[in-house]
């Protein structure tokens, strides 16, 4: 009962009282800077929005009929929507990208941190001081959308679903901004990160909801996990989803998925500012690993009746000399190859590097070692990357598996979908090729990352190396090659090859150059742990961790006197 | 008690501290002596919990500061050589921010108490940025005061002061000594330092050169007496009869009325010396004891190097 009351007390403590989070409001609140501001930004809405509202309805009052008047009210509304998302875009990334480095500028950090204060109890302080601000615009917002409610352009319950809404897209991106925030030292740096942060999530977002548009037929029937754009977030407001045969309001599970992406954002920046080992990267870790799961199993599940569908309804035709259950195999491993390279691009960099700076965490203590998984040192790095990829690529073939509507997973590799006649087959060496190229390519810059680091331990050597073997060696290629086989088939004929992942080409010779591609690149990697092995044994020779050893090694000769 | 066990930091190839080790109990001041970048700060940050030490550890009251750092912060109060003050905040707010991060009751009570102690009882309406140098850098000590910490790190604290805000500052960490706290305190100021600490250490290029209690450093460093002694009578025999004496080590004449004797012993040996040249008839006008301070002690110990 006790550890209970603790823990509450502790809930009440970090989101009801946060000491962080009270003084930044004395601050943001205090004089007349506060309302000079909001009265700015009214005026500025006003003016903004008037104009809209005249544009659509003024000039024609009273000369269309009620259906066009209401069809122009909505398009006001969706201005409005549009203007708001424009206000949140804006403000909330700055407010986190100011949060903690003003802090780190002001060099208050230390004084804040040699208090028994938990980055988490920090960073929600943080996180509700920032959010409060931009809420407290979008409230101010509210009398501009219900003139669309009165004028009949939408609906009170829609507008409240989507104000919602809209707060949680400011929530996720001010813990964007706190994550920057926490890894610049500078507001400018903190700032182009936070947007450029910003720009990836939306075009990723944006991206998910066309291939949810796509598979669903329609924006209004969306994936809650492809809801997380502000564009779709007025079409969800009415929306069911199927959750274990209860149809649940889109909405609310799209809340709670923003809520988890905050989670899972706020997790890293506190891992970022912890001091040592600690359990923000242990949690960190293990969301990572479920959520990454939870993504390729859903985009399996949309794009697997997709993939089927464009077949059997003609829209993509099937190179000659093929089946068409092996042209969906390789769609498949495509698909598959894509989700792990995006994954493999954003966490294989940070992880591909050790060094000796102020942190513990980030100093070499073996190679591979699987008690420290989760734990965020340099051992764990490698088996942290295998379970993530590897539970992520189980993850897609079980969202394959679940599309068709198979009982057992064995009957899966053999089932045919119902009405379509094609198989999703993981087994096939088709999807497996692209699978293997995937896992070679990470496998190959995350021991390219290491053995930069067994030369020189410098953290953000390994990671930029990492980087512009993915850039360099992979992106810029494929693209090069690409275009060249699309503009110019004579050329392609010749050197299609050279494409990294043969992409283009969806036919088996292509499938099986990603194969060999795959083998070379397990070549360099077996040829690189050769090298930096021995390498990273020196240096950890010559920085042994003593700590363990001295614990114990009480007052050795006090000196002098 | 604090108890520091072999401490190191290395930044790569760099190492800051080499092997620190001290022990201090409630009420030592303990002056912490040593150039820009002789490893000061970042031994007190490690005390501080904000700098993992490479090896070596250090507990307070038997708690490891690696095993608890949560608990060791609430019984340290870590005063660093910058302000880090919040602009748009007034004095009892931050003291008030501060309090509910460690979790203090009775808040309003404490801060009153706090700024009564640091004597800005008046001030306790004002904007921070608004109170002098002098003014801020108590606040800062309020600050750390708030939790009622048993161990205090101050780090340069009377920086930038002026000679008043100075004084000040030292009868106030005088005063936290008597109260029972440990209190570290790292200065250039060396002649205060001597003032208030019972304790000092001297620390080069991260290694601690000396550490005991002032008047036992000082002695380190010069275990004999240097005496000068002045007389009217002929300095000749004077020299003789001093180089006759027991303890006396080595000495020679400094002018035309004064000789320097080196003597070895205590006090009371040194008692002893000043009986005999008066019973050997010497009229002596001065006899005196050269003090050495820990300026001394440190220009004689240090290099000048730096890390």
């Amino acid at each position: 009962m006790s550890s209970e009351l603790t823990w509450l007390s502790g809930l009440r403590r970090t989101y009801l009282s946060n000491a962080t989070a009270t003084r930044d409001m004395r601050v943001q609140l205090r004089g007349s800077r506060a309302a000079v501001l909001f009265t700015l930004y009214l005026v500025v809405m006003t003016f903004v929005l008037l104009m809209v509202y005249n544009e659509s309805l003024g000039s024609s009052y009273g000369q269309n009929s009620l259906a066009v008047a209401q069809s122009r009210l909505q398009g006001f509304y969706y201005a409005t929507l549009g203007s708001l998302a424009a206000v949140v875009t804006l403000v909330a990334p700055s407010m986190g990208a100011f949060a903690i480095v003003s802090e780190k500028q002001r060099r208050s950090l230390d004084l804040v941190f040699s208090a028994p204060t938990e980055p988490k109890y920090y960073l929600v302080g943080k996180l509700l001081s920032s959010y409060r601000f931009v809420w407290l615009l979008l409230v101010l917002s509210l009398p501009f959308c219900a003139v669309s409610v009165t004028l009949g352009g939408t609906t009170w319950s829609q507008l409240f679903i989507t104000f919602l809404l809209y707060s949680m897209y400011g929530l996720v991106c001010v813990s964007f901004g706190l994550l920057m925030s926490t890894l610049c030292n500078k507001v400018l740096p903190a700032l182009i990160w936070t947007y450029a942060a910003l720009a990836c999530y939306l075009a990723l977002t944006g991206s998910l909801m066309a291939v949810g548009a796509s598979a669903s037929g329609s924006l209004t029937d969306i994936n809650p996990v492809f809801s997380l754009n502000p564009v779709c977030y007025s079409f969800i407001a009415d929306q069911t989803w199927p959750v274990f045969g209860r149809e649940i309001p889109t909405w609310i599970l799209s809340i709670v998925i923003h809520l988890l992406v905050v989670k899972f954002v706020v997790l890293g920046a506190g891992s970022m500012i912890a001091p040592g080992d600690s359990k923000e990267i242990r949690g960190l870790r293990i969301h990572s690993v479920l959520y990454s799961a939870a993504l390729f199993f859903l985009v399996a599940m949309c794009i697997g009746p997709f993939f089927a569908g464009i077949f059997s309804s003609g829209s993509a035709s099937v190179p000659s000399g093929m089946k068409v259950s092996d042209t969906l195999q390789i769609f498949h491993g495509r698909a598959l190859f894509g989700l792990l390279f995006g994954l493999g691009i954003i966490v294989v960099p940070y992880l591909s590097s050790f060094a000796y700076n102020d942190l513990r965490r980030h100093r070499p203590d073996g190679t591979f070692k699987i008690k420290e998984t989760f734990s965020g040192r340099p051992s764990g790095h490698l088996p942290f990357l295998c379970v993530l990829f590897i539970g992520s690529a189980l993850a897609y073939c079980l969202g394959g598996w679940y599309s068709i509507g198979s009982t057992s997973f064995m009957a899966f590799a053999s089932r045919s979908i119902p009405g379509v006649g094609i198989d999703f087959n993981p087994v096939s060496p088709y999807f497996l090729m692209y699978v293997f190229l995937a896992f070679t390519i990470w496998l190959t810059a995350y021991l390219l990352g290491w053995y930069s680091s067994s030369r020189k331990p410098v953290l953000s050597r390994g990671r930029t190396i990492s980087l512009f073997f993915f850039v360099l060696g992979i992106i810029l290629p494929t693209a090069l090659f690409s275009i060249l086989a699309e503009s110019d088939r004579g050329i392609a004929t010749g050197v299609w090859f050279l494409n990294p992942v043969a992409g283009v080409l969806s036919d088996i010779p292509a499938a099986r150059m990603s194969g060999i591609h795959g083998a070379i690149l397990l070549c360099i990697a077996v040829l690189l742990t050769i090298v930096t092995l021995p390498k990273v044994t020196k240096q950890i020779a010559l920085n042994p961790d003593l700590r363990s050893e001295d614990r114990h090694d009480i007052n050795e000769a006090i000196p002098a006197v | 008690m604090l108890e520091v066990k072999n401490l190191h930091k290395t930044f790569g190839g760099f190492t800051a501290v080499q092997g620190i080790s001290f022990t201090l109990k409630p009420g030592d001041i303990f002056g912490f002596i040593g150039s820009n970048g002789a490893g000061k700060t970042t031994t007190i940050r490690m005390l501080a919990t904000l700098l993992e030490p490479t090896s070596g550890t250090a507990t307070l009251n038997g708690i490891d500061i690696l095993e608890n750092p949560m608990q060791i912060r609430r019984m340290i109060g870590y005063m660093p050589d910058f302000f880090g003050l919040y602009d748009d905040v007034k004095v009892w707010e931050y003291l008030d921010f501060f309090a509910s991060i460690y979790g203090v009751q009775k808040r309003d009570k404490v801060i009153d108490e706090v700024l009564e102690l640091t004597d800005l009882s008046v001030k306790k309406h004002s904007f921070v940025q608004s109170l002098s140098r002098g003014m801020q850098q108590r606040l800062c000590l309020a600050r750390c005061l708030v939790h009622d910490p048993k161990l205090l790190l101050l780090d340069e604290p009377a920086s930038g002061l002026d000679p008043r805000a100075r004084a000040e500052l030292k009868e106030l960490i005088a005063e936290l000594g008597r109260m029972g706290k440990i209190v570290i305190v790292s200065s250039h100021i060396l002649p205060e330092l001597s003032d208030f600490c019972n304790s000092v250490g001297i620390i080069e290029r991260g290694k601690l050169l000396a550490f005991g209690d002032v008047a036992s450093v000082v002695r380190s460093i010069r275990p004999t007496k240097l005496v000068r002694v002045q007389c009217i009578s002929n300095l000749e025999s004077l020299l003789n009869t001093a180089n006759r004496s027991v303890n006396v080590q080595k000495c020679e004449v400094v002018g035309t009325i004064e000789i320097v004797v080196e003597l070895m012993g205590d006090d009371v040996d040194q008692a002893t010396f000043l009986k005999t040249i008066i019973d050997a008839g010497h009229q002596i006008t001065n006899f005196s004891e050269e003090q050495a301070n820990l300026e001394d002690v440190f220009l004689k110990l240090t290099t000048g190097a730096v890390n």
